[in-house]
């Protein structure tokens, strides 16, 4: 049965989710990173990233091909649940957002590298800005320009969601060397520094403090 | 950096000049939005999307604001209608996409002289060979063009056009080259589904476009621009420098229909000719009449090479096809590493997809393939990468 998506409420702080993020849940402890009451806010999910999964369905699919049909479907029914309903913009709002996005994506430094992102793209991070909510997205691009739209806090990742759980108590260091196991195995990997953090948030004691 | 007075410019047209009011829409205080005008704080990198947005800044602007030169767009097009809007949105599209990758890529060295107040053919055509330094009775040459221009720093970049929304027909009135410019950043795009020697005059075209500084091109200045090209590839001093050579096509009783077709075949050997361009150089130089018999031979050698005459498209893009994805990732394994200088484009997305300098969405979009499959092949590319940097830094490699 498909259930109607979540109205969002204006006093809730929400973490959008990206396709990359959803699916690493999706192996990873699905039953506490989907559960968890994350101190960054509520999770939610944008029926554009549904559609993407629901396209990793097709025969042909690289992602059908990686991780096989149960796992995807699996992905879609977790992140059913936190469907938000996030009240489209008018076009021309969208528009709006869209064309100044375009324009910091050239990097504000002649040195700096610059962020070409896709619709797709924009649209998350018009969502994060316009309801003042995080994006969780593994996506280097996305971020980087997400950094200049949005508050640098509220650019997640996968990793920054283990750490939140791990910190809660809510994973046990097993359980998350298990599962980053399984992560790996699945062709997914930690980003360099998340995977720092988390080793960080195991171990506490052992994490050097910079000077 | 911002552009301040840019920025005081759109307060006073938004805001008529209230400084208040534009603090309150930017939600900063009265006092932080005076010492921005005065530079006396520096504006924190994520308010610049919302000055942008209080001030309802176009994409254009918001590059104003951050001080990076607008991109200009100016198309060659079969048929000379000006470019369709939905061409030029992708072109203008595309071409943004490398100019943001990367920043310092493209600048035009110093040396290449630009935005030139130029009519008459000679001047203009000299000035792009002191430009090239090639010497005015060499014809510019596929091969000669690419190198010269490549140490200029301007990068032709071959575009499979109709794949890629670049151009809405196959026919007649069609895009088929267009010259993207930002500021002293310079990018000139050519369709695949163009044989070399129509290329060779493309590429001619758009410089001509290039020097004369043109923004919105008239048909008198696309004219000149084709006399112009025509002048590089069939330069007349060549013409008139190799009387006795050329004779054979500019008396037909003298010489037989297998003498034309041999001294052309030698001809398009050493150049990109075509035997309908050179028709046209002879007939404007005065060579040839416009309906004579030696003008019509030509023309009716064109159909004949024609036949054999392979596209840039046939020659190395066979492989590229979105619709066919095993095909489309050996293209961007093996094919991309033949020929640096023809698939440049290619090279740059993918290095850019694999370090994070354009969403794996955005090369979706590019590529017309599902952002799935896009974000898969990305990481297939990453993991190649690692495995490579991997190898340099074993020990053993070095053995």
């Amino acid at each position: 049965m498909t259930q109607k998506p979540k109205s969002k409420q204006s006093s809730t702080r929400l973490v959008i989710c990206d396709s990359n993020v959803i699916i690493m849940m999706s192996i990873f402890k699905p039953s506490v990173m989907f559960k968890c009451k994350y101190t960054f806010g509520e999770l939610a999910v944008h029926k554009s990233a549904i559609t993407e999964i629901e396209r990793w369905l097709r025969p042909d699919s690289k992602k059908l091909k990686k991780f096989g049909k149960p796992l995807i479907e699996d992905a879609l029914r977790y992140c059913s649940s936190l469907e938000t309903d996030f009240q489209e913009p008018a076009l021309a709002e969208r528009e709006k957002y869209h064309r100044i996005m375009s324009g910091l994506e050239n990097g504000l430094l002649a040195a700096e590298k610059g962020m070409p992102t896709s619709t797709v793209d924009k649209d998350l991070l018009l969502y994060a800005k316009k309801h003042n909510a995080s994006l969780a997205t593994q996506e280097q691009t996305l971020r980087s320009l997400g950094r200049k739209v949005i508050a640098h806090d509220r650019i997640l990742s996968f990793e920054d969601l283990v750490v939140d759980a791990i910190r809660q108590k809510l994973l046990t260091e097993s359980e998350v060397r298990s599962d980053i196991d399984t992560l790996t195995r699945m062709g997914e990997s930690l980003r360099t520094d998340g995977q720092h953090k988390i080793e960080a948030a195991l171990n506490p004691r052992n994490v050097v403090k910079k000077t | 950096m911002l552009n301040i007075e840019f920025l005081q410019s759109k307060i006073d047209q938004k805001f008529s000049g209230k400084v208040i009011d534009f603090a309150k829409a930017v939600g900063v205080s009265k006092q932080a939005a005076y010492d921005w005008l005065n530079q006396k704080s520096s504006i924190e990198e994520r308010r610049v999307f919302d000055i942008a947005f209080a001030l309802d800044l176009d994409e254009a602007e918001t590059e104003a604001l951050i001080g990076v030169p607008q991109t200009v767009l100016c198309f060659r097009k079969k048929g000379m209608d000006s470019a369709d809007p939905v061409v030029r949105e992708n072109s203008v599209n595309l071409a943004n996409t490398f100019f943001k990758i990367d920043a310092s890529s493209y600048i035009l060295k110093d040396s290449f002289t630009l935005d030139v107040r130029a009519s008459e053919l000679g001047t203009i055509a000299k000035l792009i060979r002191q430009n090239l330094q090639i010497d005015a009775n060499i014809p510019l040459t596929f091969k000669l063009l690419l190198s010269e221009l490549n140490r200029h720093n301007i990068c032709v970049f071959f575009i499979p056009f109709s794949r890629l929304g670049l151009s809405l027909s196959k026919s007649s009135n069609r895009e088929v080259a267009f010259t993207a410019r930002k500021g002293d950043r310079m990018l000139v795009f050519v369709d695949t589904e163009r044989t070399k020697d129509e290329a060779v005059f493309d590429i001619c075209h758009e410089l001509t476009h290039i020097l004369l500084g043109h923004v919105d091109p008239s048909e008198d200045d696309e004219r000149l621009c084709n006399n112009s090209a025509q002048e590089l590839v069939y330069p007349k001093k060549f013409f008139e420098a190799h009387p006795n050579e050329l004779e054979v096509f500019s008396n037909a009783t003298k010489h037989s229909w297998a003498r034309v077709y041999e001294k052309f075949a030698q001809l398009s050997r050493d150049f990109d000719w075509s035997p309908k361009g050179l028709a046209l150089a002879l007939r404007d130089y005065g060579f040839i009449g416009k309906s004579s018999h030696e003008f019509r031979r030509l023309l009716t050698l064109e159909k004949t090479f024609a036949k054999g005459r392979k596209t840039v498209d046939e020659l190395f893009f066979q492989r590229f096809d979105p619709s066919a994805l095993d095909t489309l990732e050996a293209f961007f394994s093996d094919d991309i590493q033949k020929d640096p200088d023809i698939f440049r484009p290619m090279i740059e997305l993918k290095d850019a997809a694999a370090f994070g300098h354009l969403s794996s969405r955005k090369l979706a979009e590019i590529l017309t393939i599902e952002a799935g499959d896009a974000d898969e092949i990305v990481r297939s590319w990453r993991s190649m990468h690692d495995e490579s940097q991997d190898d340099l830094n074993d020990p053993k490699t070095e053995e």
